[in-house]
């Protein structure tokens, strides 16, 4: 019986349709895995967010959450789930399915238990297969609807014992039901009583000021929990000075789309309102286009008629100068609702504001480096109310302007990976190609970080420069690289550059539009380049290139890397041992990454000095090349630049900046240590006109 | 039982294992946006499909160029009846194009075109200067504030800078196509009923709209 049957299934077999996939499995999902899936109890319109790893964009595959388990309504026996939901891509750790009515029909109805497997599958793209993570154990409820309950009110943070609050203090409500805002709608704090300033004499309810149902919304204490919230005890309950106020909070769940509204019991409020503290400055040294946060408490603003303002009063001491100049000036503070490490209160060096006019006839925050030592006082404007701390004493550093460069590695560049072999070593290339630039930039006062499109923008600095690494030319060129940002930026006057996207700016002079780096065109430097444009190279180059890639490529017979095989040598410092020998597969592997990312580290050093003001920086009309043929200087043309010296795998090592070009990188952005000491060849530059 | 598996998988055979009569039916899902530099991939579908071997093919009903350049799409075809197109579009490509896909296996083909919009993929306008949240103003020492307005614009070479509806005194004068200064002279009369000058300064550059909040603080004497 078993022998007919293995025939019957060979037969159908041999009709099924054989898979033939893409490529190897996608190496990019190589980590998938899920980690969390919350909150756990959802209403209609919830956001279920899973928490994962490796997690692929649109374009490389779709995300379905799989539930399987049993489902239990009230009252009745659990029933078998096993229900795949769709779920949009927020980054590579998150995803999300928004609980509408089809999947509520799916889930068995709004009034449901879930206990079992959550596990993410993914339809990808790149090989055509369904790839599972490993099952994570969940509970789900979900309800109708909920309303919300009040435990307890709290002070948060050094305030908790005390009954005193700064204006926009946090204050923590405890108790359940709280809802998350978007589609669950939102919960609100309502507080009333009578509020007495400072100095003015009871009864409060004849000389104080009533406070009447005001509404402040509130956001939960973490991510997930509906049982803790927190909210700031703003200026409209009743304004900024000080005084006590006595009465009590309710709490309101407000879904959208309906006039039917949940309300808490109500819980009395004490509190004792104080003036605001100023204690000192974070950062204590910035330098132009850098936020620096206020300490202390007490910040206000982001609506109509409020502000922070404070006020420095002392000494500007110029660096390497004994003139001191007097200061008395206000600064405006942003009002940053942050917990539990605030509120805090923000504010940027900025050329255009009082401080920065200040400075003006000094250079301005470009040139005016030094210290200020003084006093600091916060003010807080509230309509016609004022409200001052007392002075702290303060002292701020002012630097030279830094230049922050985000290089930010684009799918178009994984993707790109994919054709080198080396979509799965993705994390080596990048860090070989910030190796090259910190390398290149080496006393300058530049520092490069490593970004992507899932990755969050710098929170310390609002003027920062942004390298784009993508995959091929958008322009159809064929180029490496292309700095697309308008005209010659002498002096680097815009600190925030971007080489990468499109600007139509460079667009409208009939310059190509787009930017970056174009990590496929590398392929070029190939014998056999397949559909990349090949790039003309001295003799024995082109075969340089496919021994240290042909082992890898995809396209050649070459195996691609796995994440393993990065990990079995350390990562090459120089590319002596390169070519690898046939028969070394782990020096095969480091060679290719050595050599891929010097070749986009060396192109990206190269772009981001022409968006810095070179070559030529000191001559509006000279060359945006070094002048002369000489080799091995960063600035060169690309016809003077060969597959060897961009690879680092020429004797005569890495291209560096020329003599006048580096010391004008100097002049710009001076660095705080020591630059380099090496012999750098001349730039010959054009005389200035 | 040994007659009934020989019959089953004779059955099998004859029948072949799929339609053999008809056209083929192509399916393909548009893309929701196709951007400059960012890859698009059409997944396709061939039902009906025979034991013949299935081909795909495809042309650009816009433009022809597509098929011969260098880095041209590329279709790439897998069993089942399914195939993939991928495009990264160029600069050169924007506007509206459509494509048409085409298949065959033995004597049954079918066609299918989707037609797509290539955007440039610019971004709204962003505010670079002034990069602070707001300014003090003494007038004691000045009577207006001047601050230098500057924006960058990667969808358009020209912006239009405005304010919203400013206060009286305030005003924002455009001096070249990404910059103007705002210029904000309060009377006595506002400087004794108002300190806080919250203003709201907008950029527009075509479909795109944003807007940048700043607050001049007029300083009261001590």
């Amino acid at each position: 019986m078993s022998r007919w049957l293995g025939l019957l299934l060979l037969l159908l077999g041999a009709c099924a349709p054989t898979e033939e996939p893409l490529a190897e499995p996608d190496p990019g999902l190589a980590e998938l895995a899920i980690v969390e899936v919350a909150p756990t109890t959802l209403l209609p319109a919830s956001r279920l967010v899973i928490r994962g790893r490796s997690l692929p964009g649109p374009s490389d595959g779709s995300i379905r959450l799989w539930l399987m388990g049993t489902s239990k309504l009230p009252g009745t026996v659990p029933r078998n789930l096993d229900v795949r939901l769709r779920a949009e891509y927020v980054s590579s750790e998150e995803a999300y399915v928004l609980v509408d009515t089809e999947v509520l029909q799916l889930l068995g109805g709004n009034s449901v238990e879930f206990e079992g497997h959550a596990q993410v599958v993914i339809d990808s793209v790149i090989d055509r297969r369904e790839h599972v993570t490993e099952p994570l154990q969940v509970k789900l409820k979900l309800v109708p609807s909920l309303s919300p309950r009040l435990d307890l009110l709290e002070l948060a943070g050094p305030q908790r014992t005390t009954g005193k609050v700064h204006p926009n203090d946090w204050l923590i409500v405890r108790g359940d039901g709280f809802l998350f805002g978007g589609g669950e709608g939102e919960t609100v704090a309502l507080l009333s009583g009578c509020f007495l300033p400072e100095g003015t004499a009871e009864p409060c309810s004849l000389n104080g000021r009533s406070v009447r149902e005001v509404e402040i919304p509130v956001a939960p204490l973490s991510r997930f929990d509906r049982a803790g919230a927190i909210l700031p005890y703003a200026p409209t309950i009743h304004g900024v000075l000080p005084g006590k106020f006595v009465g009590t909070i309710r709490l309101r769940n407000q879904p959208p789309g309906t006039t039917a509204r949940t309300v808490s019991g109500t819980r009395t409020v004490a509190v004792e309102q104080v003036r605001p503290e100023l204690t000192g400055i974070s950062p204590s040294a910035a330098s132009l286009g850098q936020y620096v946060e206020m300490q202390g408490a007490g910040f206000i603003g982001g609506q109509a008629g409020q502000a922070t303002l404070v006020r420095l009063q002392g000494q500007f001491s110029l660096q390497g100068s004994p003139v001191m100049i007097p200061v008395d000036t206000e600064i405006v503070v942003k009002w940053l609702p942050r917990y539990p490490s605030g509120p805090v209160g923000r504010y940027v060096l900025d050329e255009t504001d009082a401080l920065g006019q200040a400075l003006e006839s000094r250079g301005g925050l470009r040139e005016a480096a030094g210290v200020f030592v003084g006093n600091g006082t916060t003010t807080l404007r509230f309509g016609r109310e004022s409200v001052s701390s007392k002075p702290t004493p303060l002292r701020i550093a002012l630097l030279r302007p830094k230049q922050v460069v985000v290089v930010r590695f684009l799918s178009s560049y994984k993707d790109s990976l994919r054709l080198f072999g080396l979509r799965a070593v993705d994390n080596a290339v990048r860090a070989r190609v910030l190796e090259v630039a910190r390398r290149d930039y080496a006393g300058i006062n530049i520092e490069f970080r490593e970004g992507g499109e899932d990755m969050p923008w710098p929170q310390d600095f609002a003027y920062y420069a942004q390298v784009d690494i993508g995959g091929p030319d958008p322009n159809g060129l064929g180029y490496l690289g292309y700095d697309n940002t308008p005209g010659r930026d002498m002096q680097n006057r815009r600190l925030y550059d971007r080489i990468g996207g499109v600007n139509a700016v460079t667009q409208s002079d009939g310059s190509p539009g787009y930017g970056g780096v174009f990590a496929e065109q590398l392929l070029g430097f190939s014998s056999h380049p397949g559909s990349v444009s090949p790039i003309k190279s001295a003799p024995g180059e082109a075969e340089l290139f496919d021994q240290i890639f042909d082992p890898l490529r995809p396209d050649t017979g070459g195996t691609p890397a796995t994440l393993r095989e990065a990990t079995l040598l350390p990562a090459l410092s120089s590319g002596s041992l390169c070519p690898a020998s046939k028969d070394d597969r782990s020096h095969q592997v480091a060679c290719a990454i050595f050599v891929l990312g010097s070749l986009i580290g060396t192109t990206m050093t190269h772009e981001l000095g022409h968006s810095l003001g070179l070559a030529n920086p000191d001559s509006p009309n000279g060359s945006y090349h070094n002048n002369g043929n000489l080799r091995g200087r960063i600035m060169n043309p690309g016809s003077l630049r060969s597959f060897s010296e961009r690879a680092e795998l020429s004797s005569s090592g890495a291209a560096i900046f020329c003599d006048s070009d580096f010391a004008y990188l100097r002049r710009i952005l001076p660095g705080s240590q020591l630059p380099p000491s090496v012999m750098r060849p001349p730039c010959l530059d054009t005389p200035t006109m | 039982m040994r007659v009934r598996a020989w019959f089953l998988a004779g059955l099998l055979l004859a029948t072949g294992c799929g339609p053999q009569v008809g056209s083929l039916k192509l399916s393909a899902l548009a893309p929701h946006s196709v951007t400059v530099a960012q890859e698009v991939v059409i997944p396709l579908l061939a039902d009906g499909t025979g034991l013949q071997p299935l081909t795909w093919q495809w042309r650009s009903l816009t433009n022809p160029e597509l098929t011969t350049r260098l880095h041209r799409p590329t279709l790439s075809a897998y069993s089942g009846g399914r195939a993939l197109w991928r495009f990264t579009p160029l600069a050169s490509d924007v506007g509206p194009q459509s494509v048409e896909f085409s298949a065959e296996s033995g004597p049954l083909s079918g066609s299918i075109a989707l037609g797509f919009v290539i955007e440039p993929g610019g971004d709204p306008p962003l505010f670079r200067e002034p990069v602070g949240e707001g300014t003090t103003l003494d007038l004691r020492s000045m009577p207006c504030a001047a601050i230098a307005v500057v924006v960058e614009s990667s969808s358009l070479p020209q912006v239009s800078l405005s304010l919203v509806s400013p206060p009286p005194n305030a005003e924002l004068v455009q001096t070249d196509d990404l910059g103007g200064k705002l210029v904000f002279c309060p009377s006595m009369s506002q400087a004794a009923s108002e300190t806080i000058y919250p203003l709201l300064i907008q950029a527009e550059a075509g479909p795109h709209t944003v807007r940048k909040s700043y607050v001049i603080v007029l300083r009261r004497p001590t």
